[in-house]
């Protein structure tokens, strides 16, 4: 790209150089500049930097009528601009790339995947081959074996909940329920999830305070979560029927301009 | 490369046009005024003030003294090219598609539209000298079936190349205004239509989703380059053996595209073995107009959003070489 005049007459920030001793050499016989200067760094050692710089300047031969345009004078809506580009109808885009190649007819228009596959990450759960499990040769002879495998599986599951009494022992969350203890995920109170409701499209303008006089006269509840930016809130009943009964009551209720959908939790639904 | 964003323009491009040096660039847009750049730096000479409506097409002499554009606002102005001097003014009953000088300079044609029961013309006129006694057009050409899109000089002004908008390429004597010759190998509105620099054979740019190189003599289709969208604009490099192709889908659909999907992108193909080798990003609607720079070393873009973009090439372009050229 071709510099504009512009860019002659103000050299970059870039090259500006700040107030240290400098040492100019007058340009040797190639042409070059030799900057000799004396800095200290942030900590506080001096260093010397010396750069080479070597200025061109580019002759390029026009065109005689070309030569006589570039001194035409503005006019229509350019008339007062001064000469040079204006930033107002001429700016520089970001860097872009054009990659020429010879076969990009795939290359351009399939994105390459991001994470490549190789074949050495390749492996067959069933034999162990270097290829897609379901392109396995052995697919069906191997089949009958891997659900053996998966009974075997079941069953060291049963026997590490059986194993229970040992205490300490690591246990994976996905069996942690098997055990019938009474503990859900992780340690967190459970509480009866048959009673809960979950009440949705509550005006965000709605306190804990609002939610409690709402629900307070169907019955005692155990526990009133109110989650106000999403605009939901579960609400556990002690007793069932009353939990029913505040379902029945408030789902289609109209509060605070919005009307309030109510169902049961999600859980017990399953 | 770092491309020149020209946005002097506030509405989207309808062409853009090189003078014979290079030096200057020539853009129409919706908005109403026709623009003249240099092109190596992106500066704004000037603009050119009088159209009343959207214009469609623009074409300098070869000289660049006189600058001849095409306007929705049923007129065809001729300006001075290096003051923006309005000149003359060819009232039409119907909207300026395309306007084109004649190799000399002496003479130049413009299609109307067929709109309010006029038929679809090209106007002859001869460019005086002297603006004053300029003329108005002296002889026309109708057509009763599709109408013209785009009309071009052949070669020594003997014929008018002319697209239609059913896709038809015809081929008129510029004398007596027969028809020599026709073939219809496209099969929506030709957008755009650029000659070679020996005025051999030419490229075709339609809706139709296809670019063609029409042989001239013959109207053989000499090669194809089909895509999966609407061409808007399509360039034949002067330098290599390449050609740029630009377009996009309606520019009623674009917003409801992202711009990753919406292939906005400048694509160059290789003119002989027809295979797609690079693209070129940059727009964000669709590109409306492409112009290769009379050197080959730049081209510029025009978009539906209203940016026109200057790409100087690097020189790894220049030492690129396709497979089986090496």
């Amino acid at each position: 790209m071709p510099a504009t005049d512009k860019e002659f007459a103000k050299p970059s920030w870039g090259d500006d150089v700040d107030d240290f001793e400098q040492d100019v050499t007058e340009k040797d016989e190639d042409g070059i500049f030799t900057v000799v200067e004396e800095r200290v760094r942030d900590d506080g050692k001096k260093v010397k930097v010396t750069r080479k710089i070597k200025k061109k300047l580019v002759k390029e031969a026009v065109n005689h009528v070309v030569a006589e345009r570039k001194k035409l004078k503005k006019f229509g809506k350019s008339k007062n601009d001064p000469s040079g580009p204006q930033e107002d109808t001429t700016n520089i885009s970001e860097e872009i790339f054009l990659k020429l190649s010879s076969n990009n007819k795939e290359g351009i228009k399939v994105e390459e995947p991001k994470e490549k596959v190789t074949p050495s990450n390749i492996v067959c759960r069933y034999c162990k081959g270097e290829h897609w499990t379901i392109k396995c040769p052995f697919k069906n002879s191997m089949l009958s074996e891997r659900t053996k495998l998966s009974e075997s599986r079941e069953s060291m599951a049963s026997s590490l909940s059986n194993d229970d009494s040992k205490p300490g022992k690591y246990i994976p969350p996905s069996l942690r329920n098997r055990m019938g203890s009474g503990r859900g995920e992780g340690d967190k109170p459970q509480y009866d999830d048959e009673n809960t409701i979950r009440i949705t499209n509550i005006s965000e303008d709605t306190t804990d305070r609002d939610l409690n006089e709402l629900i307070h006269r169907f019955g005692p509840t155990n526990r009133v979560f109110l989650k106000r930016d999403k605009g939901y809130a579960f609400v556990n009943f002690v007793r069932r029927e009353d939990a029913e009964r505040a379902l029945n009551t408030l789902n289609g209720y109209g509060y605070d301009s919005l009307i309030l959908h109510v169902e049961w939790s999600n859980r017990n639904k399953n | 490369m770092r491309p020149i964003l020209l946005n002097g323009h506030t509405r989207s491009l309808t062409k853009i046009k090189y003078n014979r040096e290079g030096d200057l660039l020539f853009s129409v847009s919706k908005d109403h005024t026709p623009t003249v750049w240099y092109s190596h730096n992106g500066e704004r000479l000037g603009t050119y003030e009088g159209h009343g409506g959207t214009c469609w097409d623009i074409d300098v002499n070869g000289t660049t003294t006189r600058v001849l554009t095409g306007s929705g606002d049923n007129t065809c102005r001729l300006w001075e090219a290096t003051t923006g001097k309005q000149l003359h003014v060819f009232e039409t009953k119907s909207a300026v598609r395309s306007v084109a000088f004649a190799f000399g300079d002496k003479e130049a044609i413009f299609v109307t539209d067929a709109t309010m029961g006029n038929k679809s013309t090209i106007h002859f006129v001869k460019i005086a000298e002297n603006p004053e006694e300029q003329q108005p057009p002296y002889k026309t050409i109708t057509t009763n079936e599709a109408k013209f899109s785009i009309a071009r000089w052949g070669y020594l002004n003997k014929t008018i190349v002319v697209g239609h908008d059913d896709g038809t390429i015809s081929i008129f004597d510029a004398k007596t205004g027969e028809l020599i010759r026709k073939a219809k190998d496209h099969t929506d509105t030709i957008q755009d239509l650029q000659f070679s620099n020996d005025l051999s054979y030419f490229i075709t740019a339609s809706k139709d989703t296809n670019s063609f190189i029409y042989d001239y003599e013959t109207l053989k289709v000499l090669k194809r380059y089909p895509t999966e969208r609407p061409v808007n604009s399509a360039a034949i490099s002067p330098l290599k053996d390449h050609i740029i192709l630009g377009g996009g889908q309606d520019a009623m659909s674009v917003t409801t595209t992202s711009v990753t999907a919406g292939k906005f992108e400048v694509r160059f193909f290789h003119k002989i073995f027809q295979e797609e080798i690079g693209r070129v990003k940059g727009h964000f609607g669709p590109i409306n107009t492409l112009a290769f720079h009379p050197s080959g070393k730049s081209f510029a873009s025009g978009g539906e959003d209203g940016y026109i973009r200057i790409h100087h090439l690097d020189p790894d372009y220049f030492t690129f070489k396709y497979d089986e050229e090496e």
